[in-house]
């Protein structure tokens, strides 16, 4: 061989070489992105990768027709096709386990109709909410029908309300909570025997002072003709570890996540960067212009919450504080991108979402970088800042922008009583709160350290210009009695 | 001269009415003195800036550019002072553009003390001392106001209800001007671009 055909024989495996090299999954179909502290939106690692569609093709359950809803319990992922008026139940290797399309009522066959959502609970006793069967529809694990919730009766409910359970959520009490299809007084709540209550979170009129001022202005006629003021109707309902609920609303309110207690009072975290509303910085005009439209939220046990846009098709994942961890996803005809992404839940360290237009579930799988967030994440809320920081400093080496990793290590550094150190962290991450805390501390070592070194150079100080004093006092009056001899 | 020069704007400080009185009538006030202070202004607020404590300096260092202070001080100075003339030239004011110029900035002196003081301090104050920070400026700026009172009352010989009245009418002229200003910039603007693509034009025919 000579040094020509050898060159291009190593020239075609160097261009062959890559193509084996390539990892099972490519880039992904988006672009990272997140918001900076000056709300401009920076490039940033991509946190999760599409994995894997399931879509039901050659496999036994066959294709989803519409699916509406998601729900994870215990590595058990079921599926409410509500085209197909049943439940898929997959297991964490996304294998069929079983399937429900009919159960037995009290001696009869009955089905879904139309049904939108579902929840799982610990004893995996599924809740479905049967939208045009008007009911709620509680089964036991293995399918096998318990007893089904009709609308709520009550004198508080209105006059010709129609009934339309479209999302559910049952909490440890076995409270059933239900969000009803253009029901905007709350969250329609019923105790364990299936009893109404009332309803919970009923929000707050929410209006602004430009229709006040319109309203105020109008003639009777006009103001007829104007829309209500009515209050925020709910579109989502989460319930996480300790019991609370997590809802969305996809009203132009200034809180579309909401966390509620048990009284129906928000008390989410706002305290992030910026509020809590997804894409901050977003087009007015064009194709997926206007703000973020949440339709779903799902919470996981370490304080993270993932919520879904079906905007613009991304899912926006916040830790217990309310800061932006990451965004990812994207509408569009790629793997991994959706049409009408309508649920999200988390399985493991791995984010499913439900598409009802694409007919599938998309499987995403964290990056390096979106497994370091999480762990980082993880051992914070467990209090271990230390382990926390030190995947932290992982994240940075990733993404030197990432504004919440430096106020997290500086707050390990700070528990450290490394407060000089931690300064510099804070100042990096845009904490003036958690700055002014550092520096308090700094400034009182400083202080005590240098504690002879300015006392003595105030008394010095002193004693100098009182000699300074004296001098010119003595040399003032020498003149003065020279004057007076001369006279 | 020392005396004369340095030590007069700190006397008009806290004597204003002696003080701009003197100005007016003995000559006291020299336009030198004047620039040189708004000069300094500007210099104080582009190092404040950059050298204000973290935890009371909300700036962004991507935008920092001492061309704004240029903007945002010597700008509106002039706007004022030439609004302020053009105003009381025709309201009987008895005081000259020079005088207006010069009592304008001696007036912006506590300004210039204060936020120079004020650099150091927000250094080594945490957030639960940084309302000490505020208060400061408010008090220099507050005091700015009285003194620009008191001496555009003084150079122009006006009564109290009357220096608010030409105050007004001097924000609502600088307004306009701003307006007219930008209007001008706007038209000239689009002339060139007439002229620009009329030139590409005859050079892609020919």
């Amino acid at each position: 061989m000579n040094i020509k055909s050898k060159t291009i024989v190593i020239l075609i495996v160097m261009l062959l070489l890559p193509s084996f090299m390539v990892p099972s999954v490519s880039a992904a179909p988006y672009v990272g992105y997140n918001y900076s502290y000056w709300e401009k939106a920076e490039p940033s690692p991509v946190p999760y990768v599409p994995e894997l569609v399931i879509d039901g093709i050659g496999e036994e359950y066959g294709t989803f027709s519409s699916p509406e809803d998601l729900y994870v319990r215990d590595n058990l992922i079921y599926i409410l096709d509500t085209g197909n008026n049943r439940i898929v139940i997959l297991n964490d290797q996304y294998e069929l386990v079983s399937e429900i399309t009919e159960f037995n009522n009290n001696g009869q066959i009955d089905n879904f109709n139309s049904p939108f959502g579902i929840f799982v609970t610990e004893e995996h006793h599924i809740y479905v909410a049967d939208t045009n069967n008007r009911r709620i529809v509680h089964l036991d694990g293995n399918g096998e029908f318990i007893r089904e919730i009709g609308p709520p009766e009550a004198d508080v409910i209105r006059e010709g309300l129609e009934y339309r359970p479209i999302k559910l959520s049952v909490d440890r009490a076995k409270r059933i909570y239900v969000i009803g299809r253009g029901i905007y007084d709350g969250i329609i709540e019923f105790d364990s025997d299936g009893v109404f209550t009332g309803y919970t979170g009923a929000p707050r009129v929410s209006f602004n002072p430009i229709d006040l001022f319109w309203r105020a202005i109008a003639t009777r006629e006009q103001r007829a003709r104007m829309s209500l003021f009515i209050p925020i109707e709910f579109n989502s309902i989460d319930v996480d570890e300790e019991g609370f609920l997590y809802t969305t609303n996809v009203e132009n309110s200034s809180t579309p996540v909401q966390r509620l207690n048990a009284t129906g009072a928000d008390i989410i975290r706002r305290e992030g960067y910026h509020p809590i509303i997804g894409d901050i910085d977003y087009p007015f005009r064009g194709l997926q212009s206007g703000r973020t439209t949440f339709v779903d939220i799902t919470a996981n046990e370490y304080g993270m919450y993932s919520v879904l846009d079906s905007r613009r098709g991304r899912i926006f994942t916040y830790d217990e504080d309310g800061n932006l961890l990451y965004i990812f996803g994207s509408l569009g005809d790629q793997v991994g991108t959706f049409a009408t992404p309508v649920a999200v839940e988390t399985l493991g360290d791995k984010i499913l979402t439900l598409d009802k237009g694409n007919h599938n579930l998309v499987v995403f799988k964290p990056t390096a970088f979106g497994e370091n967030v999480n762990k980082a994440v993880m051992y914070y809320n467990r209090g271990d800042e230390e382990q926390s920081a030190a995947y932290w400093r992982e994240v940075l080496r990733l993404d030197a922008n990432y504004e919440v990793a430096y106020v997290g290590i500086g707050k390990s550094l700070l528990a450290d009583g490394k407060n000089e150190e931690a300064l510099s962290y804070f100042e990096n991450g845009n904490s003036r709160l958690y700055y002014s805390k550092a520096f308090k501390r700094h400034r009182q070592e400083v202080l005590r350290e240098n504690f002879g070194t300015i006392m003595t150079t105030i008394v010095l100080v002193g004693v100098a210009y009182m000699g300074f004093r004296t001098v010119k006092s003595v040399r003032r009056r020498r003149a003065e009695s020279h004057v007076e001899r001369a006279s | 001269m020392w005396n004369e020069l340095v030590k007069y704007p700190f006397y008009v400080s806290i004597h204003p009415f002696k003080g701009f009185w003197d100005v007016k009538y003995e000559e006291k006030g020299k336009l030198r003195i004047a620039l040189t202070i708004l000069l300094i202004l500007a210099l104080i607020n582009t190092l404040r800036r950059q050298f204000n404590g973290f935890i009371v300096n909300p700036a962004n260092p991507n935008e920092l550019n001492s061309l704004n202070e240029l903007i945002f001080i010597i700008l509106p100075f002039f706007l004022f002072c030439i609004s302020n003339w053009a105003t009381t030239t025709l309201m009987d004011g008895e005081g000259k553009f020079k005088e207006i110029i010069i009592v304008t900035a001696y007036a912006l002196l506590p300004i210039v003390i204060v936020y120079a003081i004020n650099i150091p301090i927000s250094n080594v104050i945490t957030m639960e001392e940084a309302p000490l920070f505020f208060l400061l400026e408010s008090i220099a700026f507050a005091w700015f106001l009285a003194l620009l009172f008191v001496g555009i009352m003084t150079v122009h010989q006006y009564s109290v209800g009357k220096t608010v009245a030409t105050f007004i009418i001097t924000l609502i002229v600088m307004g306009v001007i701003l307006f007219l200003g930008i209007l001008f910039f706007s038209l000239i603007q689009q002339i060139f671009t007439f002229i620009e693509t009329l030139y590409k034009e005859i050079i892609y025919r020919l």
